[in-house]
């Protein structure tokens, strides 16, 4: 049998017709024009060394608002790697037009019943991996806290907003016509804005496979965690088990090819079975990476 | 082998409406969710069945088809019809649009009323489904196309004002058509598939999936029957966490196939 | 590439510093594809997965290695699978404009995609049909040999001083014209066709991609029109099953993506195309089937 979990009860017809009007900012953020043609690529890790390390830390340190769980981890497994593969933390500005950061803040999908919302964890490289779980803690905390509210004041403004859209039906589409006809800040570089990568955790609902058909939003790359599964291996004979973690990486199949985007993810793998090294501490900086910030470009510091 | 024959013209002209129900502006963007449902108590359930003789024979194929229509009564919003953009309406009815495999090769069969079936009551239903199965080229409601070169530059600029301003579609005369049914079923597994991923055509706002079953070695050590099932979903609608209750629904039910889908649905 | 104090040597020996903003380059240089690759030029791709158990095609290499002396590596296999798949599924190898034309390949034309460590090359290989074995293993190390030397180095250097007046102007108006091409191609008489035959010189009418050598476990990608179907081969897996005395063994699996469109290609068809992959890799002998 396998084990139960709680599946809490969807939602009734009488809540569709609200339930729709709430979605407005995704239904605009999923416009087909803001999709683009995307690859996953997937990796399996090992996740017997973060396993111990995680056991060891929370051992050392084990106040709730500092323990280490495997997705702390994964999210600073993932702003390491990109220190060395600074191609692939970005996003689209205007309309065949890209800007590259050089600091990776990484906005983590958190689920707080019915609504997916995000947090973002600025300078993620340069944390440790306490100083990561730590403010991880502090943030989905403080949004828990504060959603319910945001959401209804939310509703109330789509309200209002759909007041103004009956008279000037074109509002949502201004922004994307702009963004259609203009080609202006292509590369524009060094500029300042938050969650430049988005880490998402589907696994923790037991989801072992998810992916879109093409990808969506502006940011250049999507990071997803699946479900961590029980693998039999056979070492010399004997059956033995692994817990093993699905990574899949989405990339935009027209900025690069298969190739560096598996060389990122195979660097988020080795990060996550080699920890000690490469996880603990701020990223490790590789100077013969190819895609590495350029040396000696300034860009917001601090 | 003799190379197989094959007209592409007559390829073409069946799957007209085909091809017109998938014009891009139809695509959902669809999130594939997969969970391995662990069928070990159903493979039990119908082991029992079977040893007390009774009949109908049944499958694990009309187990999950029940448990679908079942979750799918207590989660409307994947029964909705919704059109892409502001309007999400609910659907009472519960039609489920099958695979079905037939000795001419795949068919398209309809259930209707899945949810008010119990599992000897669905296995009768897929027969019957099978018998009047629809071809794989056949629409139910195909959109309109206009014929020639100019028709194509006509159906696009259409598209392309929809696009902009989907408040007009239906102004314009434009539809995204349907298929029969509310909610579609692909059992790729028939067909050797062990992962899936579709596009998911409005005005549906999710699929079931469901692949070959696979045994796995688990701690124990113990073999494990699962059959990968995914539900790939329109994000404008909903989140994964969505689409992974509705897994674990179906995994709830088929854990208990005797008490949750034996006796008559109810609705 | 070789790295020197304080900057990179370029495949030219020129010196750069990274100052020259390699990034920008790169992105520059794709950013053409970002134009002309929109969600009108993609099919409704979905995404087909199996597995074949490697244990047999391993064994029959190792005898027709050492009988031959060719190495065949795993590409070649596929390939030739692929070729033979074809002949029963001759629809996969059509190429199709999204609407009113549908062009069987009478001799279809495959791609063998080769990773060059920065970007993907594709070799396309004609009559892929007629060709045996050990000619389509060298034939396909010997592209991906070139192919790597010829691959432009990641970093180039900038265009010294700034960009020529009306620069800027220009490519922005060579970017809206190639989109005004790709959308409107079928008003043109005979373009469609030309894009085809582009198409098949370039990519072949079906492309074979080997990512096993990367380490990728699962894959999902899109399919640009006007192909119907495109194959992608993984990192094979060791998985573990009970044999029926009730011992665990090891097996090695290889996993197989096919891509297809959605509209045009049923699904029992395009099952039935990778099944008979599958069939001819766990069944090596049938790759002689028809061997020149």
């Amino acid at each position: 049998m396998s084990p139960r979990r709680e599946v809490p009860p969807g939602l009734t017809r009488g809540q569709l017709d609200g339930w729709i009007r709430r979605r407005t900012a995704y239904i605009n953020r999923f416009h087909v024009a803001h999709w683009y043609p995307s690859c996953c690529v997937q990796a399996r890790v090992d996740l017997t060394a973060a396993d111990a390390l995680r056991k060891r830390l929370n051992a050392e340190d084990d106040q709730p608002g500092s323990r280490v769980t495997i997705n702390h981890m994964i999210n600073k497994a993932a702003a390491n790697a990109l220190r060395n593969h600074i191609l692939f933390n970005g996003k689209y500005t205007r309309r065949d037009s890209a800007m590259i950061y050089q600091r990776v803040h990484a906005a983590n999908v958190v689920d707080t019943g019915g609504m997916a919302t995000r947090i973002v964890i600025r300078d993620a490289d340069r944390l440790s991996l306490r100083e990561l779980a730590a403010e991880t803690h502090r943030l989905v905390s403080a949004r828990r806290l504060t959603l319910g509210e945001k959401l209804d004041r939310y509703s109330e403004l789509q309200e209002k907003v759909r007041l103004v859209e009956a008279m000037f039906w074109f509002l949502p589409y201004s922004s994307r016509l702009e963004r259609e006809l203009s080609h202006e800040r292509a590369l524009d570089f060094l500029v300042e804005n938050p969650s430049t990568v988005v880490i998402t955790n589907p696994g923790t609902l037991g989801v072992q496979d998810c992916k879109a058909m093409l990808f969506f939003g502006n940011l250049l790359t999507c990071l997803r965690a699946m479900a961590i599964e029980e693998e039999a291996v056979l070492e010399d004979g004997q059956l033995r088990f692994r817990r093993v973690l699905p990574v899949g990486l989405d990339y935009d199949q027209r900025l690069c090819d298969a190739g560096p985007a598996v060389r990122l993810l195979n660097e988020i793998r080795r990060n996550l079975e080699v920890p000690e090294p490469y996880l603990v501490g701020p990223a490790v900086e590789d100077p013969r990476a190819p895609l590495a910030w350029p040396a000696g470009r300034g860009g917001e510091e601090g | 082998m003799p190379r197989v024959s094959f007209d592409a013209a007559e390829h073409l002209v069946r799957y007209r409406d085909q091809v017109a129900r998938h014009r891009f502006v139809n695509w959902t963007l669809s999130v594939h969710t997969r969970l391995d449902i662990d069928l070990t108590a159903a493979d039990r359930y119908l082991a029992e069945r079977a040893r007390a003789g009774r009949t109908p024979p049944l499958t694990r194929e009309h187990l999950w088809l029940c448990a679908a229509a079942r979750v799918i009564r207590e989660r409307p919003l994947f029964n909705a019809a919704y059109d892409g953009f502001r309007k999400l309406e609910p659907r009472e009815d519960i039609h489920l649009r099958v695979t079905v495999e037939r000795p001419q090769g795949m068919g398209r069969g309809l259930i209707p009323h899945a949810d008010r079936l119990d599992p000897a009551g669905m296995a009768r239903a897929l027969e019957e489904a099978r018998a009047r199965a629809a071809e794989p080229w056949q629409v139910e409601a195909p959109p309109r196309r206009r014929p020639g070169r100019l028709g194509r530059l006509r159906d696009e600029l259409a598209e392309v004002v929809n696009d902009y301003a989907p408040h007009l579609e239906p102004r314009l005369g434009a539809a995204s058509g349907h298929d029969a049914g509310t909610f579609d079923v692909v059992n790729a597994g028939a067909y050797g598939a062990e992962d899936l991923h579709l596009v998911v055509l409005r005005p549906a706002v999710a699929a079931l999936v469901v692949m070959a079953p696979r045994e796995d070695v688990v701690p124990g050590p113990e073999v494990r029957v699962r059959v990968p099932m995914a539900v790939p979903f329109c994000h404008k609608v909903m989140d994964t966490d969505s689409a992974g209750y509705f897994l674990l629904h179906m995994q709830q039910l088929l854990d208990d196939p005797g008490a949750s889908l034996g006796g008559e649905g109810g609705a | 590439m070789s790295r020197v104090e304080g900057g990179l040597e370029g495949a030219d020996g020129a010196v750069l510093t990274r100052d020259d903003l390699p990034l920008a380059e790169r992105l520059d240089a794709r950013l053409d594809q970002v134009a002309g690759l929109r969600y009108q030029h993609l099919c409704p791709a979905a995404n087909l997965h199996m597995g074949a158990a490697l244990a047999a095609l391993e064994r029959f290499r190792a005898e027709r290695e050492a009988r031959t002396g060719v190495r065949l590596g795993l590409t070649a296999p596929l390939v030739r699978a692929a070729a033979l798949a074809l002949e029963e599924a001759p629809l996969l190898a059509c190429l199709f404009d999204g609407r009113d034309r549908l062009v069987p390949a009478e001799h279809p034309a495959l791609g063998v995609s080769v990773d060059t460590g920065d970007a993907a090359r594709c070799l396309v290989l004609e009559r892929a049909r007629g060709l045996g074995l050990e000619e389509l293993a060298v034939r396909i190390r010997e592209a991906a040999a070139r192919f790597r030397a010829e691959a432009a180095p990641a970093f180039r250097r900038a265009a010294p001083g700034a960009a020529p007046a009306g620069a800027r102007r220009r490519r922005l108006a060579h970017l809206l014209a190639r989109e005004v091409r790709e959308r409107f191609a079928y008003l043109l008489p005979g373009e469609v066709e030309r894009r085809f035959a582009g198409h098949a010189a370039r990519q072949g009418h079906f492309t074979v991609h080997n990512l096993g050598a990367l380490g990728v476990d699962e894959f999902k990608g899109f399919l640009r029109r006007p192909a119907l179907a495109a194959l992608w081969a993984l990192t094979a897996q060791r998985r573990v099953v009970r044999g029926p005395d009730g011992r665990y063994a090891g097996e090695r699996r290889l996993p197989l993506v096919l891509i297809f469109s959605q509209d045009l290609v049923p699904l029992d068809q395009a099952c039935a195309f990778l099944r008979g992959i599958v069939r001819r890799i766990e069944q090596p002998v049938s790759l002689l089937e028809g061997a020149p």
